[in-house]
């Protein structure tokens, strides 16, 4: 019997955790917004986000490449 | 249905100004109120980046538990790639517009000085008497401080990371001073066209062309601007490490 955690891509997990983080630095900003919560929000906020973006797409093309979509 | 919308709005209520937010006066709202565009942005903002979280970890919990399913994989687009997407825009909304609060400008240490006097009824610079008289409604310091137009609110706001990140790492020199000589078209966006400005009892004939074009700066009679700073003229201690800003 196989675990399910382990059946999730390692591109996915890191793909929630970039998603994850990216939100959790966007929330000091619109909390009170300082200039450091806009740096923070604006340096690493959004490329976490983009990020976590990316890898979702590299899974969905690897996905359909397998079943041959693609 | 009637009773969800208004849970929905009370919710980003709360979660806006109303929470976290403190009136700078204590005139009441005009009847109807229902907030700023600022505060909505914050308010759903908010809304969007708790949902996400919580659509994040319960996500990650059924995914180990069984799995990605497809019903999973479609719930991944809407947390990774739908909801953030809202959480950035609102995000951006709220940060680029409470950036321009005196609140903002006030926030950096070195800016205190200048925030102080701005706010002190008993001053009589150029800054302080457009604050105590409201010659300029809001957003003080960045309403002199950026250029109007297209590009204006652009360039502002690229200088203004510019000056957080010196902040942040200490680069600049005391006493701090003004990037370029101010331009007297920030002045004359608002006075430019008022009766005072072109009396010329007040501004003769032959000087209108030097102010129009810059040659004469409209502080040489109306300054100063701003206190003058302590230690001006020195430069900053080596303690405190070689620093330039504008």
């Amino acid at each position: 019997m196989t675990n399910p955690s382990s059946e999730i891509p390692l591109i996915v997990r890191l793909s929630f955790a970039a998603t994850l983080l990216g939100v959790i630095f966007c929330l000091p900003l619109l909390i009170k917004e300082t200039p450091y919560t806009f740096v923070v929000f604006m340096f690493l906020g959004q490329p976490l986000l983009g990020i976590g973006f990316i890898l979702f797409a590299i899974n969905v093309f690897r996905d359909l490449k397998k079943t041959q979509a693609l | 249905m009637k009773r969800r919308a208004s849970f929905l709005v009370a919710a980003v209520f709360a979660f806006s100004g109303v929470l976290f937010g403190t009136p700078e006066t204590a005139i009441p709202p005009p009847h109807g109120w229902i907030g700023t565009t600022t505060e909505w942005a914050r308010g759903l903002g908010l809304a969007f980046a708790v949902l996400n979280i919580i659509l994040l970890l319960y996500l990650w919990r059924v995914a180990r538990r069984s799995g990605l399913t497809s019903m999973g994989k479609q719930l991944m687009f809407v947390t990774v790639a739908v909801l953030p997407v809202a959480v950035v825009f609102f995000s951006y909304s709220y940060g680029m517009q409470a950036s321009e609060s005196v609140e903002a400008c006030g926030e950096c240490h070195v800016m205190e000085p200048w925030v102080n006097n701005l706010r002190d009824p008993k001053a009589d610079t150029l800054a302080a008497l457009h604050y105590k008289y409201r010659y300029i409604q809001e957003n003080h310091c960045y309403t002199c401080h950026s250029d109007y137009g297209m590009f204006g609110t652009g360039k502002a706001k690229m200088e203004g990371l510019g000056h957080i990140l010196k902040n942040t790492t200490g680069h600049y020199e005391r006493p701090i001073k003004i990037a370029a000589p101010y331009p007297n078209t920030r002045c004359l966006y608002c006075h430019g066209g008022s009766l005072k400005f072109q009396d010329p009892a007040k501004h003769p004939a032959d000087v209108m062309p030097d102010l129009i074009s810059g040659k004469t700066s409209c502080l040489d009679c109306h300054g100063p601007a701003h206190p003058p700073q302590e230690g001006a003229g020195k430069k900053a201690s080596l303690a405190q490490g070689k620093r330039s800003a504008s």
